[in-house]
């Protein structure tokens, strides 16, 4: 390569260069634009809707925990992992940035600053002072909106509908009132109440929460199970996974062993759920308590079965 | 010693009676519906009455497991007081609790089948380790009793630091031994009763065999093995059972503070003079202790929505407990000279050093820069960036490497100013809780229904290392500012943090997760602007203190030197200490509390042969942006694309260095 002696010249080659690349981006953003849009999540809420919606997204937050606690839908092989929910990997992202980054109420401390790199749209369905269905359709609609997929949301919306009015049809009879829990440890479990999934849940079917005393603003609140006796009649669903050593330790437990709904028989696990989640995580859940509300006599014989 | 002239019964009766009133409460409120079963319920429940399980298998258990465990946890700290003839010892103090803590916590992560084999086993494991750490940090200083509580107190902390790191990563599946980990008493069985039931009485039994050769500590040493005693093999034994009792408590209860201090200073205190009164004693007074504790937190628990773990509360009472105690105990402190680490040779040209050292960071800063992940059509690999990434460097990892930079400068300089004002080397803002009082006023304005704004952190922080520096003053003004001493204070409003620290995590509240990474000193956060703040903020209180080289030369010959040569000692402190606290603010609310670089890059200077006032100050000032620089560089990329906060980094790596000072302390 022959030396540039002038300055000058070396400034136009320089002028040259940035022109060059500036039009390589303009070509590769009009190829973008006849794609499907790159959308970046870091709410395993909004992961789970556009996965839901046919949308393969280009990055979310902490796939192992996501397959850990929300399970299903699976997120796509082709997505990247863009790290911690609440420290989305920048420097990652700066590399190829999506053309749309979805962040929760939750983490949104620095949205002005992400606005540099991306659009940024802070999407949720808590902290909207909705209650929960209402503001998880707005959060279906938006999320549709933004991506080109309204058809794909009414379907949705439609299915969880009739998800839930067969749930009601299926769980007309059930009288049994359900403590809907998640253990934090062997001794405190998370009780669902009003506000969230599983109040949306009790109110459209004609199922009884067990629970009525209050709840914060995810809608649950944590108790030391032996609240879970104050409904002896109740039936105790739990959601899995446990955290570490809580199955072990529930063996050994004896408020848990001598509750009455365990004495009984009438406890029943479900699959992941991500109780603060969207409308699949509904549907899922919705199904889950079908199954376990209209199979009770049958699956529980014993104390045994059911302590893990 | 007012209390000298009372018995020890008298405060065991008035915390009897507190006990059994609190308890009476919680009885009528929790189990007011049972009234006239309770007897029942305790012996012989009804199976049918879930009321009467719930009291047989939870109010029973629970009390007698805060009986037993805080009587085991006085056991051990009596003995181990005993054995290395040190007032402060305890097993919270010498680290062997979190010690353990942590073995279980690693054993539950990557061996739970080992849990099933043993918690007790594997706690015991954690709390050796601990110990030998800090018996060999504090070895060569013949176990100054100082000396050994400081290093316990560091092992703890930095186990803590570690526990942290762990806890980033498996928040969701770790929840559970957050709760157990900070000392929830709750019981649902018997189990951990008669597991420490059995251990205590067997523990208890042994304790007595040594009885009559332990007492023979309290003689001189020379006295005692002119006796016939094998000394070595009477600690190995006192200690090894103060061990062993501290690991089941903590594989059976969870993390205790204190008590294991408090009741044997408390019975010393009140009168018990002969071991066999002070083991007896200590055993009464830390049960009732832990009892009264765990009953007022049940009765409290009804106006909190969140769990309010009973032994991060005792961590929480135990801290001022601790600074209450200081000047009341006799403690031997031995003053090293303060000329530690000055033999080391002068540099003809510590000019040519500088300048190298400069060349170095920015060659440091330049890597940072330019190395780390690229993304590559859906694979991510290590790389260097090139001219094409320019806007991923400036806008991306430039903001991070210059607050590092900046932040890692300011703790130096702080460092180093409060190392040549106190003559004391081993003095930093984070080991001084300055770093800590800015956490917790921050912690404080996060509980407080407010939410997070920058300028009322700044405020609040200001406030936090204000209130630290008084502390600091108040405490240590009657001793002289004796080294050990300031530092111990230092550490025991760091415990202060961690107490707090474990309850907001215990509280499940989702911002936990954004705390601890603050805590952790991330700095995700920092954008082209904030660090460009940070960064002005940090040359301008450089410039502030350049000029200040001749107090700073002056003040380490002692007061009375520095007066003669015209220095207004008590003037030059206060504007050198409010230098401290503004660096500290600045530079812990980018990069947390625990990051040790205020007190490495110091220590690091001097060895490289910086001496003067003005190289010292250059000197650490560049290693503290080399050290924060490359702990930020780690972070980013060692789990990519999970990050690790900076200061985490820095800590995990200035706490070693941190111990190895210790050693030649």
């Amino acid at each position: 390569m022959p030396r540039v002696r002038s300055f000058p010249a070396l400034l136009a080659l320089a002028i040259a260069v940035l022109l060059g690349m500036s039009t390589a981006q303009a070509d590769a953003q009009a190829d973008a634009d006849s794609k499907p849009p790159r959308i970046a999540a870091a709410n395993w809420t909004v992961v789970e809707t556009l996965i839901a919606l046919g949308v393969e997204p280009y990055a979310v937050s902490d796939i192992p925990n996501y397959n850990a606690w929300v399970k299903a839908p699976a997120v796509p092989d082709s997505t990247l992992d863009m790290g911690l929910r609440n420290e989305p990997n920048l420097e990652l992202l700066a590399q190829d940035p999506p053309d749309l980054l979805m962040t929760s109420a939750l983490f949104s401390r620095d949205n002005a600053r992400l606005e540099r790199l991306m659009p940024v749209r802070m999407i949720d369905n808590f902290y909207t002072d909705r209650p929960y269905y209402e503001a998880t359709l707005a959060m279906t609609r938006e999320i549709a909106r933004l991506t080109g997929r309204q058809p794909q949301a009414e379907a949705l919306i439609a299915e969880t509908d009739a998800v839930l009015a067969h749930a009601a049809r299926a769980l007309r009879g059930a009288k049994t009132p359900l403590y809907l829990v998640q253990f934090s440890d062997a001794q405190h479990v998370r009780v669902f109440g009003q506000g969230n999934m599983v109040g949306t849940l009790f109110s459209r079917t004609g199922l009884t929460n067990a629970w009525a005393g209050p709840t914060n603003a995810w809608g649950y609140a944590s108790i030391p199970i032996d609240r879970l006796a104050e409904r002896p009649e109740a039936r105790i669903v739990v959601i899995k996974p446990y955290p570490r050593g809580v199955e072990e330790a529930l063996g050994n437990n004896q408020i848990w062993r001598h509750l009455p709904a365990v004495r009984a028989g009438r406890v029943s696990f479900i699959d992941p759920v991500w109780p603060y989640g969207g409308l699949v995580s509904l549907q899922r859940l919705a199904r889950s308590l079908v199954d376990v509300a209209t199979a009770d006599t049958s699956r529980a014989s014993s104390v045994e079965d059911q302590v893990p | 010693m007012t209390l000298r002239t009372r018995s020890p019964a008298g405060f065991a009766i008035a915390l009897l009676l507190l006990a059994i009133g609190l308890a009476a409460a919680t009885l009528h409120t929790r189990f007011g519906d049972l009234s006239g079963f309770w007897w029942q319920s305790i012996v012989a429940p009804d199976d049918d009455q879930i009321r009467q399980i719930v009291m047989h298998y939870t109010f029973v258990p629970r009390l007698l497991v805060a009986l037993l465990g805080g009587a085991a946890l006085a056991l051990a700290g009596c003995l181990m007081q005993q054995v290395l003839r040190n007032p402060l010892a305890s097993p919270a103090t010498l680290g062997v609790t979190s010690g353990a803590q942590l073995a279980l916590v690693v054993a539950t992560l990557w061996a739970p089948s080992w849990m099933l084999a043993g918690r007790e086993w594997i706690a015991l494991a954690g709390g050796i380790v601990a110990m030998l750490l800090v018996l060999a940090l504090s070895w060569k200083r013949r176990l100054a009793p100082m000396v050994v509580v400081l290093s316990g107190m560091v092992v703890s902390l930095y186990f803590s630091a570690i526990n942290s790191a762990l806890l980033l990563f498996h928040q969701e599946s770790l929840s559970g031994l957050f709760i157990w980990g900070s000392g929830a008493l709750a019981q649902d069985n018997w189990h951990d009763s008669r597991f420490l039931l059995l251990r205590l009485g067997i523990v208890v039994a042994l304790a007595l065999l040594l009885l009559r050769p332990l007492s023979l500590l309290d003689l001189e040493e020379d006295g005692a093995r002119s006796l016939g005693i094998s000394l070595r093999k009477l600690r190995f034994a006192g200690l090894g059972l103060g061990i062993f009792m501290t690991a089941c408590v903590v594989s059976a209860i969870g993390l205790i503070g204190f008590i294991g201090l408090a009741s044997p200073a408390i019975a010393r205190l009140s009168g018990a003079r002969t071991l066999s009164q002070r083991l007896g004693w200590s055993m009464i007074l830390g049960a009732l202790l832990l009892a009264v504790t765990d009953l007022a937190v049940q009765q409290l628990s009804p106006f909190t929505a969140s769990l309010l773990p009973t032994g991060a509360m005792t961590a929480a009472l135990g801290a001022p407990l601790l600074l209450w105690l200081l000047p009341r105990l006799r403690v031997g402190g031995s003053r090293p000279t303060p000329s530690t680490g000055l033999t080391m040779p002068r540099l003809a040209r510590p000019h040519l050093r500088l300048w190298a050292l400069a060349g170095l960071t920015i060659v440091a800063c330049a890597l940072a820069l330019l190395v780390g992940f690229m993304l590559d059509s859906h694979t991510m690999h290590p790389s260097v960036a090139g001219i094409g990434d320019l806007s991923l460097i400036v806008d991306w990892r430039l903001p991070r490497v210059a607050t590092a930079a900046a932040a890692g400068l300011m703790l130096a300089i702080a460092g180093t100013l409060l190392q040549r004002m106190t003559g004391n080397p081993m003095a930093s803002p984070e080991v001084l809780g300055i770093s800590a009082g800015v956490a917790i006023g921050v912690i404080a304005l996060m509980l407080l229904p407010l939410g997070i704004a920058p300028l009322s952190g700044s405020v609040m922080g200001f406030s936090g290392a204000t209130v630290a520096l008084l502390v600091l003053i108040v405490c240590n003004r009657r001793s002289g500012f004796a080294p050990e001493r300031l530092l111990l204070t230092g550490i025991a409003i760091s415990s202060l943090l961690d107490a707090m620290r474990a309850i907001v995590l215990a509280s499940e509240d989702p911002r936990a997760q954004q705390l601890l990474s603050w805590l952790g000193g991330s700095t995700y956060y920092a954008s082209l602007t904030s660090s460009g703040w940070i960064v002005a903020i940090a040359i301008l209180l450089l410039a502030l203190t350049l000029p200040l080289q001749r107090w700073l030369t002056l003040l380490p010959l002692g007061a009375p030197t520095a007066k003669a040569l015209g220095v207004d000692v008590d003037r030059s402190r206060l504007m050198l200490l409010a230098l401290v606290a503004l660096l500290t603010v600045a530079a812990t609310l980018v990069i947390g509390p625990l990051s040790f670089v205020g007190l490495m890059a110091p220590h690091m200077a001097r060895l490289m042969g910086f001496h003067g006032a003005r190289h010292q100050l250059l000197g650490a000032g560049l290693l503290g942006m080399l050290v924060m620089v490359t702990a930020d560089w780690l972070g980013r990329n060692l789990f990519f694309p999970y990050q690790l906060p900076a200061g985490l980094i820095a800590a995990l790596i200035g706490g070693v260095y941190f111990m190895w000072g210790l050693r030649r302390l």
